[in-house]
């Protein structure tokens, strides 16, 4: 089992009104393949800027983070591009899609705009059925981003982050819209995803989200503060005694 | 508040505020200027024939050797008509360009005829070129239309000599250039020399040049005298009204005509931009109107805000665009002022100031309506960023995944097509730039082709020798013999010095009148010397062929309501006759005017009034650089002709209206850049952020900056390609409606516009796409600036 990812002395700081803010102070960590890393903290405590940062999808002040063994740090703009493209997924807390496609294209999208992995269409649109129909959202290919609930839009997302079957996928509180039945609905295929052997990396504040993942990391003022290893999540069967630990645990750290 | 308001609101989007400024500026400068030049011609020719005592109506014969030229019965008539008030008469002398000589020995380029006359007459005032009347002149002195002088680069103070077959031979000092309202403008095919009392006199006794007059008329109902006067057989060189010669000024308002178009485009364009501009804002800012709203502001006082804003920038671009108009108006009066005398003092002024404010208030009134989204505002949508939730449209007409287009390509299409409302002003204008461009381009192609000759019933030739003394000659022999004689000696002559001649030919010009019921007309008459009525070209019927047929041009035919196929008299054989009309044709000869006679007619050629130059054919092919010397050749032959080819020709019957629509294209197409430059920026400007949180998005999932900007460009391409290629396969009707308006007002009811397919389809949209293009790259590159956590923005 390889490092999927590996985050040394991350730094990351603003500069607001001519004042410094740190808001990452030399953040390492690894996590391995096919691990699901859940980071919680406050608010404002750099959870999201700890995940655009070693994502790509923000450039970090000082620092080292390789992805798939990569570094990333010191790639240019074009390069991270193609890193976002074809070796990551991203899901956003606001589904953010194109507002005038359909839901199948804003899927495809990514795999129709990459050059590495060359498929057909054919191909791509098939990959695409088996994601939907994986994440039971068949029915709503050809419906506009207007015409299906947030569960429904949140699933598109996840499948869109794996059209180009990238190895590690970083998704930023994937759940905070969504009610309760359908937060579980996206958490199990999250899980399914996992099991299917790809690393995620999470933040969220929610802890019931946070005990399906083998990982805790709990970041205050821009540093990891601790660490909960709960294990792969295999059935709902334990899900209760996972949230209890989850639970105690945060308690401690003053949640 | 409103004041802080408004400022930041300024600040906050400076660059199209910028433009929108820029494009009230233009439009201003550019109405401004061109209603001032349109209404000093108009108003200019009205001042100019007051300022000169011009009469109703006006003759002008010329006497032979056996004839006064029908001037007694013509001074019967007008004694005896109850119509006329009064009459004055002023004789003037013919000259031609054989009997001008310049400084340096050498014959004047003159492609005119020539009247001379004395300054002092009873019938006209003429003026200098500061517009002071001439009221006194120094023996041994001269003033010349300002054509003659351009053309022939002579200066004030420069001399030229009046040099006659009788042996007469006299120095003339140029005083300078002179206003002529009747025989001044561009089109007039005679122009006025003036000189003093004695001078005249002199050269009336001495130079043995032909003699003639000009009845100015006043009349009591000018239709019921050209209806009495039309009945008189009498033949002359010019017989019309006040009107007509009115519209021979029409070319001299090409320039300002062509303006005017440009600015009502850049008028639409500013006021659609303007409204997009406002719908824009006002969607981005639901937010802060609903909170408004909620707060209790009332909706006109928030309309009055965003109105505000576009009220300062209209009186800005308006106040600034007038003061730019009035050099811009001087610059093009001073193409007008070369030939009219306008009105002086403070009108053109008013009239520039009033037609800006109108701009403005158009502007604001424009700013005002579009507003009314406003009203719809409910403090909902600020809370829900505009969005109520409902859509009813269908999105996403194409699909990626069953085109299999490239994404970016793919993302411009689906664009375009779901929000066609969007693009509608870098369509519009694509398509109006395309008009505006192609327009001259295409009226300068008709102008200069070979088909031109057409419009004029005129046949193809060669080479033209125009040389006056000779048709001159013609008129006075009266007799087609010797016309043919004449043409074959400069056949021989050609021949001997090595120009090999397949045809030669030439066109004979009568005053006629024709008759119909009780309708009549004195129309212009053609025969051709040399030629078969069946070579030209007729819009209707078959030419005519037989002694008793006739066709008639369109404007002819009108005054006299004839159709083909109705009989018409005329006396063209020194008898009154009847002849079938067999085709109707149009022309751009003397306003519209025209008979034609067939080749079988024995007309009377002691009627004949006029005559084209000498038409050459040559025998075999030659280059164009051969034809060209040839032309210099013949020019050397014939001192006292000028030689030209078809298009000389033809410019020199128009006063070089191409080359004066020639300088307008230029311009128009830097303006076409401009404002396509102006449109996209401004666009790209807007869709950036309108579309922040998108590119975000876009580049959160991995398409890099290049993509982004291909997708952006690939959109704005395919709006403003779409426009223009709607834009090119329209020009032609377009250039109908426009500058086909002054070949009508000429005669040519219908042209057929030459298109040159490079310069139209080719050259032009390249020019103006690639920098379109270019701009949209370079606007685009802001994009490096949008980051990945703006797709927060995202609607």
């Amino acid at each position: 089992m390889g490092t999927a990812l590996r985050v040394k002395d991350l730094c990351k700081t603003y500069i607001v009104n001519k004042r410094q803010n740190n808001v990452l102070k030399n953040i390492s960590f690894e996590i391995e393949d096919g691990e699901m890393v859940a980071v919680m903290g406050p608010s404002g405590s750099g959870k999201s800027t700890l995940l655009y940062s070693v994502s790509g999808m923000d450039r970090p002040t000082a620092g080292k983070v390789e992805l798939g063994g990569k570094d990333i740090t010191d790639l240019s703009e074009k390069e991270l591009s193609k890193v976002r493209l074809d070796e990551m997924g991203f899901i956003f807390q606001q589904m953010h899609m194109l507002k005038n496609l359909t839901i199948a294209d804003n899927i495809i999208l990514p795999a129709m705009q990459s050059e590495r992995k060359k498929r057909t269409k054919t191909e791509i649109n098939e990959y695409c059925k088996e994601l939907m129909r994986k994440l039971s959202i068949s029915d709503i290919a050809d419906n506009d981003i207007s015409e299906v609930s947030g569960g429904q839009l949140q699933r598109a997302c996840i499948c869109r982050s794996m059209i180009n079957r990238p190895t590690i996928i970083f998704a930023d509180e994937p759940t905070g819209a969504l009610n309760r039945g359908t937060s579980e609905d996206v958490m199990k295929q999250l899980n399914k995803l996992n099991d299917d052997g790809t690393t995620i990396l999470l933040v969220t504040h929610d802890m019931k989200v946070a005990s399906k993942c083998s990982r805790i990391l709990y970041i205050v003022d821009g540093n990891i503060d601790g660490e909960l290893k709960l294990g792969s999540f295999d059935s709902d069967k334990d899900a209760k005694d996972r949230e209890r630990k989850v639970n105690h645990w945060l308690t401690e750290r003053g949640w | 508040m409103y004041a802080k308001m408004l400022k930041k609101d300024l600040m906050r989007k400076k660059v199209m505020n910028l433009i929108l400024l820029v494009f009230i500026l233009l439009a201003t400068t550019f109405i401004a200027a061109s209603v001032n030049n349109i209404c000093a011609v108009l108003d200019g020719t009205n001042y100019f024939y007051e300022k000169s005592g011009l009469e109703d109506y006006f003759i002008i014969t010329m006497k032979k050797e056996n004839s006064d030229g029908g001037e007694d019965e013509i001074r019967k008539f007008l004694k005896g008509n109850s119509h006329v008030r009064d009459y004055s008469e002023d004789n003037i002398l013919y000259s031609s360009k054989g009997n001008v000589k310049l400084a340096n020995g050498k014959n004047a380029e003159i492609s005119s005829s020539i009247i001379i006359n004395c300054y002092d007459i009873e019938q006209q005032r003429f003026f200098d070129s500061k517009d002071n009347e001439i009221t006194s002149m120094k023996d041994g002195t001269v003033y010349l239309p300002n054509s003659i002088m351009t053309e022939n680069n002579i200066k004030p103070g420069d001399k030229i000599s009046i040099v006659t077959t009788s042996g007469y031979d006299k120095e003339f000092k140029v005083v300078g250039s002179f206003k002529d309202a009747l025989l001044g403008s561009t089109m007039m095919g005679t122009k006025r020399y003036l000189f003093s009392k004695n001078d005249f006199h002199e050269l009336m006794d001495k130079s043995g040049l032909p003699e003639g007059t000009i009845f100015s008329v006043n009349v009591n109902g000018l239709k019921d005298f050209k209806n009495d006067y039309n009945k008189l057989d009498e033949t002359t060189i010019f017989s019309d009204d006040k009107a007509t010669v009115r519209i021979t000024y029409v070319l001299d308002m090409v320039l300002a005509m062509v303006l005017m178009v440009v600015s009502v485009c850049l008028v639409i364009i500013s006021a659609v931009m303007l409204k997009f501009i406002i719908m824009f804002t006002v969607n981005e800012d639901c937010k802060e109107i609903g909170i408004m709203k909620a707060i209790g502001i009332q909706d006109r006082k928030i309309r009055m805000l965003y109105v505000g804003k576009y009220m300062v920038l209209a009186i800005v671009g308006v106040v600034a665009g007038f003061f730019i108009s009035i050099p811009f108006s001087r610059i093009m009066l001073k193409q007008v002022t070369r030939t009219i005398v306008v009105r002086a003092g403070n009108s053109t002024l008013l009239l520039q100031a009033a037609s800006s404010i109108l701009l403005a208030m158009i502007i604001i009134l424009a700013a005002y309506r579009s507003t009314k989204r406003i009203e719809k505002f409910t403090p909902m949508d600020a809370i829900r960023s505009g969005n109520n939730g409902e859509r009813f449209k269908r999105k996403g007409i194409l699909s990626l995944a069953k085109t299999g287009m490239r994404p970016t390509t793919f993302l411009a299409c689906n664009d375009v097509l779901n929000e066609i409302k969007k693009y509608i002003v870098l369509f519009v204008t694509g398509m109006v730039g395309m008009w505006l461009v192609i327009m001259p381009a295409n009226t300068i192609n008709t102008l200069q082709s070979d088909k031109i000759s057409r419009n004029f019933s005129l046949i193809d030739c060669d080479a033209w020798i125009v040389d006056d003394v000779m048709v001159t000659d013609c008129i006075l022999s009266g007799d087609r013999k010797y016309i043919n004689e004449r043409l074959n000696e400069y056949k021989e002559e050609l021949e001997d010095n090595n120009i090999r001649v397949k045809r030669i030919f030439m066109e004979m010009i009568f005053r006629l009148k024709i008759e119909k019921g009780d309708l009549s007309y004195k129309s212009i008459a053609f025969q051709g010397i040399g030629t078969s009525a069946d070579e030209y070209q007729y819009q209707e019927g078959t030419p005519p062929k037989y002694e008793n047929e006739v066709a008639l041009a369109y404007t002819t035919a009108r005054n006299i309501d004839a159709h083909v196929g109705d009989t018409v008299k005329i006396n063209a054989t020194g008898e009154v006759k009847e002849y079938v009309v067999t085709a109707l044709y149009q022309s751009m000869n003397n306003m519209g005017q025209g008979i034609r006679f067939s080749e079988n007619i024995d007309l009377d050629y002691s009627l004949a009034s006029g005559g084209f130059g000498v038409q050459v054919v040559y025998d075999g092919h030659y280059t164009k650089s051969e034809k060209k010397e040839m032309l210099e050749k013949m020019g050397d032959m014939f001192e006292s002709a000028k030689a030209e080819n078809m298009q000389q020709f033809i410019s020199d019957m128009l006063g070089d209206v191409a080359g004066r629509v020639k300088e307008l294209k230029t311009i128009i197409l830097a303006v076409v850049l401009v404002v396509n430059v102006l449109v996209i920026v401004l666009m790209q400007k807007i869709f950036l952020i309108r579309e922040r949180g998108e590119i975000g998005m876009l580049k959160a999932i991995g398409f890099s900056t290049g993509s982004i900007i291909a997708w952006q460009t690939k959109r704005v391409s395919l709006v403003l390609a779409g426009g223009m290629i709607i834009g090119v396969l329209t020009s032609v009707p377009f250039s109908q409606i426009t500058s086909g308006q002054v070949f009508k007002l000429m005669g040519a009811d219908s042209i057929e516009f030459v298109v040159n397919p490079v310069e139209v389809y080719i050259a032009y949209p390249v020019i103006v796409f690639v920098a379109a293009v270019i701009m949209c790259i370079f606007t685009m590159l802001n994009v490096k600036k949008i980051k990945i956590q703006d797709m927060n923005n995202i609607e």
